[in-house]
């Protein structure tokens, strides 16, 4: 057994569970909704307190607190305390919990040595970013002699320039701050990609779109390739595909992520088949309905899993609804006043969109 | 006009006060819209005088009781049998602002209390109809008949009051609605999702089908379907009075007409029988049910569309943040209303009111026929309400036959040739443009409508805007008059000048429908969502330029019309 406290596995948590991070939390939300995430463990943030307890960090953190706003000297201090957390070893108990907690998911899966993806999981104060597509602090096909390393590469984000400047502009605490690491199965994308469950352009809210390459997310996430777009309407379900330009994808090499360049006859076909994009439709609509509101989710096909277990989630968060304000209720307006108020601004005295264009 | 026959040299006119005068009308307004969705084929002198008379009072009455800010209703002409109007556009910065703060108070109780304001008028139009059915016209005496025929004026006039204070009202919100659909979700009513959001409710046009397809399913369970599909009406009725089960079966269908039968088989016109006088009509639509076979379910259609609309309803409210579902799902609310108002009125208004109108006119026809002042009861409908008070007191004294035959012939006259579109000094797009800054929504949404864009890139051979989206293939049914809607067999793409209520039952085995004039809350867009078929709009020359048994294809979303075989 370990460390009381320090590990949690992902399907023990829940958004309520304390000291896990917002991303970690998501997991445990989604897994207890039946969405399918990949299988892992939590370093809860005890385990980087514990550590930082241990280590001799208090004079640097010192120093990075007395820098307080002004940037030289506080971008030193942050480097410092980076590259002492990168280089202090991990406390013997807390690695052996970490190397446990890591061979038992090695045997879950029914694989030695497996590769696995390490992120942060703070809250979104302590880590802005962090909490979706934090490529700054993702490792994949980390495996068991690299993990406490990148466990502290992930401790040391906390430290990074943009999260110290951030923390710095918006007032919150610069050095009394905690991360959680989350430790999960590197999925063996086959297929991965994004899919919102509305329209991101146009805001139609009946249409679900994925977008999709070979390989792993990256390349769609940071738009380095075309992706195949499937729009699939929620009532309905018809799916609207459109081939999109896949010259790479990526994948994980030897050093970590690696680009390589597709032949023609993987860009000429959709990178998603049929009951995939329909399973992924399902699961969009799964998530939708139990926050009420439109999801932004990173998924990934395996290739190594029997469909439909092969289609797993990675990370979400709500889709930002931007550009309304106009029509917002004013907290003083009753329900039937704000909508009178429209009546006569955008109706009778604006240019609704309707006039002329009454189609 | 000058009459050359009968009452010789006695200029006269149909409509006293509101013929299209030229001079004075184009100087008072540089556009006058034909009404082409109401008055084509053209009206009878009888119908002309009632709807000119009291559609322009109703629009009028209604933008004020509503104060809307930029509108005061439609000014109306009659020229030979076609309705013009042009809108009273208000442009005065400060009248508007007045208007405004009025509007306010005035537009509350249809976001509060839609439902009791409707079901008040309805209970309100049924109390006038029940008490003009008290008088029998063929017992009263000549003097109640012209309190009838007063009675009758006054519920019109009422009829249109609470019309167009409705429509516009529940127009309004609709049109909001939309804007806001553009502008937060990216739909608009060309799509099938905007549709998806406030179609699936009964109304009481559909209530009637329902009731007559039950019919259908009664008479084929006690094996009265061949009876049912002999020929005319007067040998259903008989063949139906041979048997117990016959009888049975026709002492409901009567209930079922003596109650909601008041309805004529034209929208704007009163010169065809009502249901009740000939239930050719409900008879046809019966026999469409039977051999729809037993698998086809009106209920079950029904509930399908209900659920897609919670559906999509859940799926819009995702998208409005929290603070905002609130007032967003009660304008909603309202909006969703708009269709089932759109067909509902109809039933429990024009039509009802113009069944009434011509119960009374043929009443007193009678009469006439009786003392000889005429030669037929429908001669009547070539009258107008003046020339009925002058005789029907002593009718006898009268001899009108003169006069109805050249009214006679001139309404012939008018069949034979089109009104123009448009009279004015301005070009069609210039006018619709001036009528667009009215923001009336009444003749954005149903009397003028949209105009086709053309796209020469598709090719289409008409171009319309859409009333409902999809697309459908298949054999063209061109029907002018509804009398024939028995011809359109399962799987057709109707065509028509325009639609009513009562051609509402057959969309339900059609494939599409292609509609000269009108817009998206005209009857065949409203149905045609209800059925989930694609209807094209305002394609202006579909019945001329397409003929029965060719082979279409009709894309609704976008307006388009392609003929695939010739016939």
């Amino acid at each position: 057994m370990w460390t009381a406290g320090s590990i949690v596995w992902l399907d023990d948590c829940d958004a309520a569970t304390a000291g896990i991070g917002g991303k970690a939390a998501g997991l445990g939300e989604m897994l207890s909704l039946g969405l399918r995430v990949p299988p892992g463990f939590v370093i809860t943030q005890a385990a980087y307190d514990s550590f930082v307890a241990e280590a001799d960090l208090q004079r640097p953190l010192a120093e990075l607190a007395a820098a307080g706003t002004e940037p030289q000297a506080c971008h030193a201090a942050a480097a410092a305390v980076r590259e002492l957390i990168q280089s202090t070893p991990v406390p013997e108990l807390l690695a052996a919990d970490i190397h446990n907690a890591y061979d038992l998911l090695c045997h879950t899966c029914g694989r030695d040595g497996l590769g696995v993806a390490v992120r942060s999981s703070a809250s979104t104060e302590d880590l802005p970013g962090a909490s979706f597509a934090g490529q700054q602090d993702t490792y994949l096909g980390v495996r068991r002699d690299a993990l406490l390393d990148a466990v502290r590469r992930c401790w040391a984000s906390l430290f990074s320039e943009r999260a110290v400047a951030y923390r710095s502009q918006m007032g919150y605490p610069l050095v009394d701050v905690s991360t959680a690491v989350v430790v999960q199965k590197l999925v063996s994308a086959r297929t991965s990609g994004v899919m919102f469950t509305i329209n991101p352009v146009t805001g139609n809210p009946f249409e679900i779109v994925i977008e999709a390459n070979w390989g792993l997310g990256e390349t769609v996430v940071s738009g380095t390739v075309v992706p195949d777009r499937f729009v699939v309407t929620k009532i309905g379900g018809s799916v609207n595909r459109k081939l999109g330009l896949k010259t790479q994808a990526a994948t994980i090499g030897s050093g970590g992520e690696l680009m390589i360049d597709l032949p023609p006859e993987r860009q000429s076909v959709p990178c998603l088949e049929d009951a995939e994009i329909e399973e992924l439709a399902r699961l969009g609509r799964l998530m939708e309905d139990h926050y009420g509101e439109p999801r932004d989710v990173e998924w990934s096909v395996d290739a190594e899993l029997p469909f439909p277990e092969s289609v797993l989630l990675l990370q979400m968060r709500p889709v930002t609804t931007t550009g309304l304000h106009q029509w917002h209720r004013q907290p003083d307006r009753s329900s039937t006043d704000h909508i009178l108020d429209m009546m006569i601004s955008k109706r009778f005295r604006g240019t609704g969109p309707h006039d002329g264009d009454n189609s | 006009m000058t009459l050359t026959t009968g009452d010789q040299s006695t200029n006269y006119s149909v409509v006293p006060g509101f013929e299209f005068d030229e001079k004075r009308d184009l100087a008072q307004a540089p556009y006058w819209f034909l009404d082409a969705t109401h008055s084509v084929p053209p009206w009878t002198p009888m119908f002309g005088w009632f709807w000119t008379q009291f559609c322009r009072h109703g629009m009028q009455y209604g933008a004020d009781a509503l104060s809307l800010p930029t509108v005061r209703g439609w000014d109306w002409r009659f020229r030979e049998g076609g309705g013009y109007l042009t809108v009273y556009t208000v442009t005065d910065p400060t009248e508007i602002s007045l208007r405004e703060e009025r509007f306010r108070q005035s537009f509350r109780p249809f976001l509060e209390s839609y439902d009791e304001q409707w079901t008040g008028f309805k209970n309100e139009m049924l109390g006038h109809y029940a008490r003009l059915k008290q008088t029998d016209p063929d017992r009263a005496s000549n003097f109640e008949l012209l309190a009838l025929l007063e009675d009758t004026i006054a519920v019109t006039r009422r009829m249109w009051e609470i019309h167009m204070y409705m429509m516009y009202g529940v127009y309004t919100v609709y049109l909001l609605f939309e804007d806001l659909c553009k502008d937060l979700l990216g739909i608009d009513d060309t799509s099938a999702d905007f549709h998806r959001l406030l179609r699936g409710y009964g109304n009481k046009v559909f209530e009637v089908d329902r009731a007559l397809w039950q019919l259908a399913r009664d008479a084929a369970d006690a094996d009265l379907g061949a009876c049912i599909s002999m020929g005319d009406a007067q040998a259903v009725i008989s063949a139906l009075e041979e048997s117990e089960a016959g009888r049975d079966w026709l002492a409901r269908f009567r209930g079922l007409l003596e109650e909601d039968g008041w309805r004529l088989q034209r929208m704007a016109e009163i010169n065809l029988p009502s249901w009740v006088e000939d239930p050719t009509t409900p008879l046809q639509i019966i026999r469409q049910f039977l051999g729809s076979g037993p698998e086809f379910d009106l209920d079950r259609k029904r509930e399908e569309l209900a659920a897609e609309r919670r559906e999509a309803q859940k799926a819009v409210l995702t998208r409005i943040q929290p603070a905002d579902r609130e007032w967003f799902s009660a304008l909603m609310s309202v909006a969703e209303r708009a269709g089932a108002f759109s067909e509902e009125h109809n039933h429990y208004l024009d039509l009802y009111t113009h069944a009434m109108i011509r119960r009374t006119v043929l009443g007193i026809g009678r009469r006439l026929v009786a003392a000889g002042t005429i030669d037929e009861a429908e001669d009547t409908l070539f009258l107008i309400p003046d020339e009925l008070r002058r005789v029907t007191g002593a009718p006898e004294f009268h001899r009108l036959q003169d006069l109805v035959r050249s009214r006679r012939a001139e309404w012939e006259s008018w069949q034979q040739k089109d009104n123009p579109p448009l009279l004015g000094t301005l070009s069609l797009d210039e006018a619709v443009g001036q009528l667009v800054l009215s923001k009336d929504p009444i003749a954005l949404k149903v009397v003028v409508g949209a105009m086709p864009k053309v796209d020469p890139e598709v090719h289409a051979d008409l171009y319309g805007v859409c009333g409902s989206p999809g697309v459908a293939e298949g054999i063209a049914r061109v029907i002018l008059d509804e009398s024939r809607l028995d011809e359109v067999q399962p799987g057709e793409i109707l065509v028509a000048a325009t639609t009513s209520p009562s051609w509402t039952s057959v969309f339900a085995f059609i494939k599409g429908v292609v509609v000269d004039r009108g817009a998206s809350l005209s009857h065949a867009a409203v149905v045609g969502r209800e059925y989930g078929i694609p209807v094209v709009m305002n394609v202006f020359e579909g019945t001329k330029k397409l003929q029965t048994g060719q082979r279409i294809r009709i894309d609704g979303t976008n307006g388009h019309v392609f003929v695939i075989d010739q016939a």
